[in-house]
Formats: C-alpha cells, sequence, structure tokens
C-alpha cells in the first residue's frame, strides 16, 4: 500500500466538492478576466450566431403559423348520388361528422348549389337552363392541424369510396404549394439554425483550445504537482459556459429588440409552439449548452 | 522510501543514467551530487514519473513506478514534493495562490488551505509577502515559496534540485535551513547539488553521480 504522505503538517480533511467547484469557478472567471478583450469580441461572434438561431427559429414559427391560419377556410366537397334517398344522407353525414380530421359538414342542396352559382356567375349567364344540372353535395371544413397534402389527399380517396358518395374535390394543387413551400421554408432555416449551431460549437472549441495552449506553462505545473485530468479541465469547461451564458445573453437581449422592432413597427405577430416570453431565457440556455458541448468537444481532443 | 535497483534511462543512445541502484529510508536526508550532466536531474524526474525507466525497479513511497499506470501518476505526484531548479511559479498568481495550489489540487477545503498556506509560510519565513506576485521577490524568497508549495501537501518524499543553484551563501543557509526542519518532522529529502558545502558536515549519506554511474 503507497504511503499518503510523511504527516509532519496538518492533518487534511477529504475532498468538498461545492468548494471544489467554487475553487473552478474563480479560477474561470480570473482567466476571463485576463484576456477580457479578446474574450468579449469572442462572445459577440457567438452572439451574432446565437440570435441569427433564434431569429430564424421564430421566422419558421411564424411562417407555419400564417400558412395555418390562410389555410382556415380549407375545405373540400363530396358530391352526392343523384336522388341519394334523405335517410342515407343523413347516415352519410354522421359519418363524416365521426371522422376526426372533418371539422364540420354542411349539406349543400342542388337548388343551394344554384342560388350560389346564381351569385357569383349571375342570372344572365344561367339563362335557359331549365333543369338545374348541379348535383347535392356536402361541404366539409378539415382540421387545422390535419392539413397536411398526403393526409387530405388520402382522405379524399377515402371519402370517394363510401357509399353515396361520386366524387370528392378539393384544392389539392394549391394546397400542396402551400404545403411544399412551408416545408422549403422549414428546412431552409433548420438547415440555417443546424449551420450556425455546429459554426458556433467549433468557434467555442477553437477558442477553448487557444486559451487551453496558451495556458500550457500552466497546466504543466498543475501536472507535475499532482493534478488529475479532470482538476485541468474543469476551468476550461466552466470558461466555455461562461462564454456561452454571456453570448446567450446579448442574444437574448437582441432578440428581444428584434422582436419587440417586428412586432410595433411593422405590426407583425411572431407566433412559436412555446410561450413567446420564454425564448429569450431558452436562448441564454442554448448558449450555456452549446459551451459545454464546444469546450467537451475542445478538450477531448487534448491530450493530456 | 526510495529504492532504484539496476535503474537505466537513454536518451538519443547515450546513457543519462546507467544500471542505478540505492534506497534513501523513510525519514532520511541524502544528498545526490556530481557535476553538471552527471544525471542528476534525470534521476529526480525518474522518481516524480516525469521520465520513464527503460531497464530496472523504482519504488516511491510504495508506489511501484513500472505498474503505475496514467491515472495513478497524479496521486504518485502527490506524495513526491518538488522543489525545481527553475522554480515553475505561476507568475500571474500571488504566493499565496501558488502555494494553496498543491492543497486545491489535493481537494482540500478552502478554510483548512488557508490556514495550512499560513502556517508554511510562517516556517519558510515568508508570511509577510503572502500577497506579493513571484516577479516582485528575489531568488531566494522565490525558492521558500516553491519549498512551501513542495511541503504543504505532506508529501512522503521530498526533492530539491539544485534548490541553492543561484542564491548567495547566506540565502542558501537559510534554505537549508528549512529543509533541515522538515526532516526534523520526518520529512525524507533527496537533494540533488554540485555545491560542496551543502553536504560536507550534514552528516547524511551523499551519493556520487558520475556520467550517470552511482560511484559510492
Amino acid at each position: 500500500m503507497p504511503t499518503q504522505g510523511a504527516g509532519y503538517f496538518v492533518s487534511r480533511k477529504g475532498c468538498f466538492f461545492p468548494d471544489m467547484f467554487l475553487y473552478h469557478v474563480r479560477v474561470a472567471l480570473v482567466n476571463l478576466a485576463r484576456n477580457a478583450g479578446i474574450n468579449m469580441l469572442t462572445v459577440f461572434s457567438l452572439a451574432v450566431g446565437l440570435s441569427l438561431i433564434a431569429l430564424t427559429l421564430l421566422s419558421v414559427f411564424s411562417l407555419k403559423t400564417a400558412v395555418r391560419e390562410w389555410t382556415s377556410g380549407f375545405g373540400m366537397v363530396a358530391y352526392l348520388e343523384e336522388n341519394l334517398p334523405e335517410q342515407d344522407r343523413h347516415a352519410l353525414s354522421r359519418q363524416l361528422e365521426a371522422e376526426s380530421e372533418i371539422r364540420s359538414v354542411v349539406y349543400v342542396s342542388p337548388e343551394d348549389a344554384m342560388d350560389e352559382l346564381k351569385r357569383v356567375l349571375g342570372d344572365e349567364m344561367l339563362q335557359g337552363i331549365e333543369e338545374n344540372p348541379l348535383p347535392a353535395s356536402l361541404k366539409l371544413s378539415i382540421s387545422h392541424q390535419d392539413l397536411d397534402a398526403d393526409r387530405v389527399r388520402a382522405l379524399a380517396e377515402r371519402l370517394s369510396t363510401l357509399q353515396g358518395v361520386t366524387e370528392v374535390e378539393y384544392g389539392r394543387k394549391w394546397l400542396e404549394r402551400m404545403a411544399s413551400a412551408a416545408h422549403q421554408f422549414s428546412l431552409a432555416g433548420s438547415a440555417l439554425g443546424l449551420s450556425l449551431g455546429i459554426g458556433i460549437v467549433f468557434i467555442l472549441s477553437n477558442t477553448i483550445k487557444i486559451l487551453f495552449y496558451r495556458r500550457a506553462a500552466e497546466i504543466d505545473i498543475l501536472k507535475l504537482l499532482g493534478a488529475t485530468r479532470g482538476f485541468i479541465r474543469a476551468p476550461f469547461l466552466i470558461e466555455g459556459v461562461f462564454f456561452g451564458l454571456l453570448s446567450g445573453t446579448v442574444a437574448a437581449f437582441c432578440t428581444l429588440l428584434a422582436r419587440s422592432w417586428v412586432v410595433n413597427v411593422y405590426g407583425l405577430s411572431l407566433q412559436t409552439p412555446w410561450t413567446l416570453s420564454l425564448t429569450e431565457p431558452a436562448i441564454v440556455l442554448v448558449g450555456a449548452l452549446l459551451g459545454l458541448v464546444g469546450s467537451f468537444i475542445a478538450l477531448g481532443r487534448i491530450r493530456l | 522510501m526510495i529504492t532504484f535497483d539496476s535503474v537505466s534511462k537513454t536518451y538519443d543512445g547515450n546513457k543519462a543514467i546507467n544500471a542505478v541502484s540505492f534506497e534513501v529510508g523513510k525519514g532520511e536526508m541524502a544528498f545526490l551530487t556530481g557535476p553538471s550532466g552527471s544525471g542528476k536531474t534525470t534521476l529526480l524526474r525518474l522518481v516524480y514519473r516525469e521520465e520513464v525507466a527503460d531497464h530496472g525497479r523504482i519504488v516511491v513511497a510504495g508506489w511501484d513506478l513500472n505498474k503505475l499506470d496514467a491515472t495513478s501518476i497524479p496521486f504518485l505526484r502527490r506524495n513526491v514534493g518538488v522543489v525545481f531548479q527553475d522554480f515553475k511559479l505561476l507568475p500571474d498568481r500571488t504566493v499565496r495562490d501558488n502555494v494553496e495550489l498543491t492543497l486545491r489540487i489535493q481537494g482540500i477545503p478552502a478554510d483548512e488551505a488557508r490556514e495550512r498556506v499560513a502556517n508554511t509560510l510562517r516556517l519558510v519565513g515568508l508570511r509577510h509577502k503572502t500577497d506579493a506576485y513571484p516577479p516582485q521577490l528575489s531568488g531566494g524568497e522565490q525558492q521558500r515559496v516553491v519549498i512551501a508549495r513542495a511541503i504543504i501537501g505532506n508529501p512522503a518524499v521530498l526533492l530539491a534540485d539544485e534548490p541553492t543553484g543561484n542564491l548567495d551563501p547566506d540565502t542558501s543557509r537559510g534554505i537549508m535551513d528549512v529543509f533541515r526542519t522538515v526532516h526534523s518532522r520526518g520529512g525524507t529529502i533527496l537533494i540533488a547539488t554540485h555545491d560542496p558545502d551543502l553536504y560536507a558536515h550534514s552528516g547524511c549519506r551523499v551519493f556520487r553521480l558520475k556520467e550517470g554511474v552511482l560511484l559510492s
């Protein structure tokens, strides 16, 4: 069993984790303060990246919300067989109302359809038509959540096979174009967000590596005094988190300003799946997380 | 406490240490001497595992260095205090922070560390320089800070590489007094020096190295 000290001084107590953590935090803060100028430049670069990620996400979600709102009046029409008994029509209505994707079902008789056509085209255009050629139909409105082009197509195909239904019509091309535009915008936003996220981690990782190599002499001394890898790495991990927190805070402030500007000056509303006021705290947290990841990557590549 | 058994170390074909065997017992103070380039520093570096022996067996404070894996090296070094020839102090940290470093590495809480730093600085006669930075100190004072840092962790073994190398005779005597105090408290000390005045009347064993070979 190796000897544990000669004992010619005061006896030693065990490790005290919060105390050690505070020690590393102090070392990290002192190190950051030593190169405050260069470190602030890094913080601002990262803040720009984080702000862009936040604004991209806000734009993507706002656009998606806008698309949903524009398509809220979307519906489809199920044309009915001629002379379909009223009893069968009621049964069909009930069956359609039971479908989860369908919000409401309204019966449009041939007479109502003709009145609507007259209203749109004018009486003169339809003069001479003695017999009403229009079929009875059911006007269906689709719930917002299910306005996915593929799902709507599948629903239309299913409905057209129901007994009493001759044909189902809906704005397929329009819906597909809208869905495609929203999807592409989402993809572009995600790709941009991901690229910026990777860029931030890359910048942070390189910054931590530079800080590490700049303190090579100090690290050699720590090793000679018996420091473990964890002890040597801890301040760098904390520095990475501080970089993330600081840049996250700056980015949160910028995002808040941009958000207020868009709302106040252009009167646009930003909508997100989360509570909007959580955006800024989330940016700070994401910054800290990216800082930790960047430090881990940097230190993982350095041999001690 | 320190055992070398037929230890050799070669650099680029030159034998820096050649089949060296010796022992330093627990609580003993011994000297390692020889001209510049005789292998004194290399031998000390082998003790705290900064170098790895090519042949032979080294045991330090119960640690068989041949069987030591990389993760155990820090724990060996916590038991070997080293007074480096070039000090290896952190110039941008105060004397207190430099000395305290050894304890923080060992996980000693702040309040206990503060008390031990004060005691150790008093022992080496630098209590009044606690808040000074190394560049503000003389060579002798810096050497005392290094000694304080080396002994504060209660190491089983204390190594000193030319501890009085660049110091005047009075300062050198002061430094040796510190070593004698540590020795009187039970410390095992191996001092590498080429200054005969340090060991001439010490009554301690002297190991003489020449071109990597132990003469006596």
